[in-house]
């Protein structure tokens, strides 16, 4: 048996701890041994721990740590295709890149998260009503899967493997390296145009009737405004500053990366009255009127990644935890699947410090890929106690009387039925990993929680 | 310092600790030598390298238990090097079974005096006989703080390790004033592979390896010839081996 550490793990919600046996093996040797351990069950990888839930964690299993498992193998400054270790983070890659023009074709709001945990849940940023999601970009991927054989996956090798690994959620196999295709960029800055929306409807129209105009837009939603002004928000919408329309300081080093700077931080949990509804309503007022409307080039960090400035931002929700519940409604009813949801949680005084809005474009291939056209909204909501898990239920409700559905990177409460309501194509994802794991020797605790398991 | 701008060899470098030196001599240019003893990993290990910082690293893949390899060594990393002088050289590797299990199992025993101590005299005292009749160089050995007091919970590693450490101490005396300089490293508890399920990581006493190896870095530049790292251990070990033996013995350390 090889020896792991027998630790308390949870995510970036801090919701769920459990009980794991964590292994981080030091090279591919190692790794491979972990296939051929018989003490090795319920395996489940690991990335940066930033999904919210508990995707990354598996209750009296065993967890593949990737500390070690993070190394670039290569990169074609040429064509912006770069071959790295699943363990590797974006952060890294624009580290490696942008320097040579080239910049992550998508990301979601913190660099902190790595090519395998991309991958696996198919994160999506706020270009994707243009680019897609981040599998869009794999290239290939080398899978070990559950009998220790390695698999090259690719949308043209062994497709169906691929698209099930792409938002899989890391129950096909282990992904130990990956090819990704870069985008070029003219420059590390962003051309971000500022925009008042006074309620929903307006937001929702402004993200739709710009989507051709700006690559990136996201909306931030005051979610304790009532009434007629429900879904109040600043919107955002950007494009790549091109070279000539930066400054002559800029344009002198125009692809700069940021020295990542984590300085401040959260040093503690906060106590619990911290966060009540009075202190985030004074938030989100002085952050809706802070913003003017009004036009600004800013740096690819605080465009991209304005949280990340902040290291564990996550205790300023207390010991207890919080939960993100993101809510993905088709076109045709997101303005009342978005209403009623705005209107539950603020009638539950259930405040949210984040909420936002983005606009999606159309699916991919892959199964379990979370996102489709239509809108999507992220709120992050406190660890209430009893109240939460009615308050989860009702919002659920609404998003299937709306066939909406809810992201597994995001989700800490789902149960089986929801799920299976929400992912038609759940069995179409459990016969493909019938075939390359019958034992379902890969399993999470959200696997077992929301049924992808057998 | 001059010595960063000479090759640096790193016997050991995918060790936890290894990584890092690696990493941070390679930001500030210093050509390396990487020995280790898979050469997959090597590979991957320079592809990360050249991909991160745009240097190009030679490797030599050996394993410390060929002990008649040792001797050679130098002169195998002085043929990478197209016969350039060596600036320094920084020995990693180790082994630390549980002294449970090395109690019994003379296997074990012996690989831990191999690896920690026979290699180590060897490959290093090869170092220093090229590096003296090269007129100068520098040695750095990671010995540990266990090899300070022998302990009932850790003494087969504990006695390579005071090996090693005089082994150290003894060369930098025979060396003064030839230009081979040598440096003792005694880390404390480090986050690393060694250390895994033994050392909780989140303790206050466990050091990350980026802190370790930037301190080896330092002792490098400076003039440093003893370094223990953190530092607070050199207090820590000062208690430890003061602490009267019969009181000792009734301790659980
Ligand atoms: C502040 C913040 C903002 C965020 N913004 C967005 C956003 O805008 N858009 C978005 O889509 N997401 C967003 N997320 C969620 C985040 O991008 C995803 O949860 C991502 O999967 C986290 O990656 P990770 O490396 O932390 O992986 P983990 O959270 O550790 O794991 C996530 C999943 O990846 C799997 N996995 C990891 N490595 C491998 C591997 N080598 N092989 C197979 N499976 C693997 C795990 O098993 C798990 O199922 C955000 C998260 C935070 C904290
Ligand atoms: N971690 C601590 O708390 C601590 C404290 C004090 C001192 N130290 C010392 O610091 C040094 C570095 O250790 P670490 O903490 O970085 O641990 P580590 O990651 O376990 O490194 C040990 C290294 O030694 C190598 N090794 C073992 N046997 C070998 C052999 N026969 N031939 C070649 N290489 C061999 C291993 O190579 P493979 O990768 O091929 O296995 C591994 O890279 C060691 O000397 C250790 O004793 C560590």
């Amino acid at each position: 048996m090889i020896p792991g550490i027998r630790t308390s793990l949870s995510c970036w919600g801090r919701f769920h701890p459990a009980e794991c046996r964590l292994i981080e093996p030091e090279s591919r040797m190692k790794l491979a041994a972990l296939f051929c351990d018989h003490a090795a069950s319920g395996v489940i990888a690991r990335g940066m721990g930033r999904s919210y839930g508990d995707s990354s964690v598996s209750g009296e299993g065993t967890v593949i740590g990737q500390t070690y498992l993070n190394r670039f193998l290569s990169f074609d400054p040429q064509h912006g295709i770069i071959h790295c270790e699943a363990g590797v983070t974006l952060e890294d890659i624009i580290k490696v890149s942008l320097p040579h023009g080239w910049f992550l074709p998508t990301t979601p709001g913190t660099k902190y998260v790595s090519v395998g945990g991309a991958i696996a849940a198919d994160v999506h940023g706020k270009n994707h009503h243009v680019d897609g999601s981040f599998g869009n970009w794999v290239k290939g991927v080398t899978l070990i899967l559950a009998d220790g054989s390695i698999m090259e996956c690719s949308p043209s090798k062994n497709p169906d493997v691929f698209w099930a690994t792409v938002g899989g959620m890391g129950l096909t196999g282990f992904i130990r390296d990956a090819r990704i295709q870069l985008r070029r960029v003219e420059s590390s800055y962003y051309s971000v145009r500022y925009h008042r929306c006074r309620n929903l409807e307006a937001v929702l129209s402004m993200l739709a009737s710009t989507e051709q105009q700006y690559r990136y837009s996201v909306g931030w939603i005051d979610c304790l405004s009532r009434g007629s002004g429900l879904g109040r928000s600043v919107l955002m919408l950007a494009n790549n500053t091109g070279a000539r329309a930066l400054t002559s300081s800029l344009r002198s080093d125009p692809f700069r990366v940021r020295a990542s700077a984590r300085l401040p931080s959260v040093p503690f949990d906060f106590p619990d009255w911290v966060l009540n509804p009075f202190s985030v309503n004074l938030f989100n007022q002085a952050y809706y009127f802070k913003q003017r409307d009004r036009e600004e080039i800013v740096p690819y960090d605080s465009f991209f990644y304005p949280l990340d400035g902040i290291s564990s931002w996550n205790r300023i929700y207390g010991k207890r935890g919080f939960i993100q519940y993101q809510a993905l409604f088709p076109d045709k009813t997101a303005q009342t699947g978005l209403r009623k949801i705005l209107e539950t949680v603020s009638s539950h005084g259930a405040a949210s410090f984040l909420a936002v809005i983005k606009r999606c474009g159309e699916a991919n291939l892959a199964p379990l890929s979370y996102i489709h056209r239509g809108y999507t909204l992220a709120l992050d909501i406190p660890n209430l106690g009893a109240q939460l898990m009615p308050l989860i239920k009702s919002l659920d409700e609404i998003l299937l009387e709306h066939q909406g559905r809810l992201y597994l990177a995001k989700d800490s409460m789902m149960d089986a039925k929801t799920f299976a309501a929400m992912y038609p194509r759940r069995e179409e994802f459990l016969n493909i990993k019938k075939q390359i794991d019958p034992e379902c020797f890969f399993i999470s605790d959200q696997a077992r929680r929301v049924g992808l398991c057998f | 310092m001059k010595t960063m701008n000479l090759p640096c060899v790193i016997l050991g470098s995918l060790s936890g600790i290894a990584r890092e030196i690696a990493d941070q001599l390679v930001r500030k240019g210093t050509p390396l030598v990487l020995v280790a003893r898979s050469a997959e990993e090597l590979e991957i290990q320079a592809s990360d390298l050249k991909i991160r910082y745009g240097i190009t690293v030679e490797t030599i893949a050996a394993d410390a238990s060929e002990l008649d390899r040792m001797s050679s060594l130098p002169e195998e990393c002085a043929r990478k090097l197209k016969g350039g002088n060596i600036g320094c050289v920084i020995l990693c590797w180790g082994v630390m079974y549980p002294q449970g299990e090395a109690e019994k199992n003379t296997q074990l025993l012996k690989q831990t005096f191999d690896i920690n101590l026979t290699s180590s005299a060897l490959v290093l005292q090869a170092f220093a006989n090229k590096m003296s009749h090269a007129g100068g160089g520098t040695i750095v050995g990671i010995s540990s703080v266990a090899g300070d007091r022998g302990r009932g919970s850790n003494y087969l590693y504990g006695a390579s390790k005071a090996g090693l450490s005089a082994l150290l101490d003894g060369m930098r005396h025979r060396y003064h004033g030839t230009g081979v300089r040598v440096i003792t490293v005694k880390p404390g508890m480090v986050n690393t592979p060694m250390t895994k399920g033994i050392v909780n990581p989140s303790s206050p006493l466990c050091a990350s390896p980026i802190k370790v190896a930037a301190d080896i870095v330092r002792a490098i530049e400076t003039r440093s010839v003893q370094i223990y790292t953190p530092e607070y251990w050199r207090l820590i070990m000062a208690v430890i081996r003061n602490i009267p033996e019969q009181l000792f013995l009734k301790s659980r350390l």
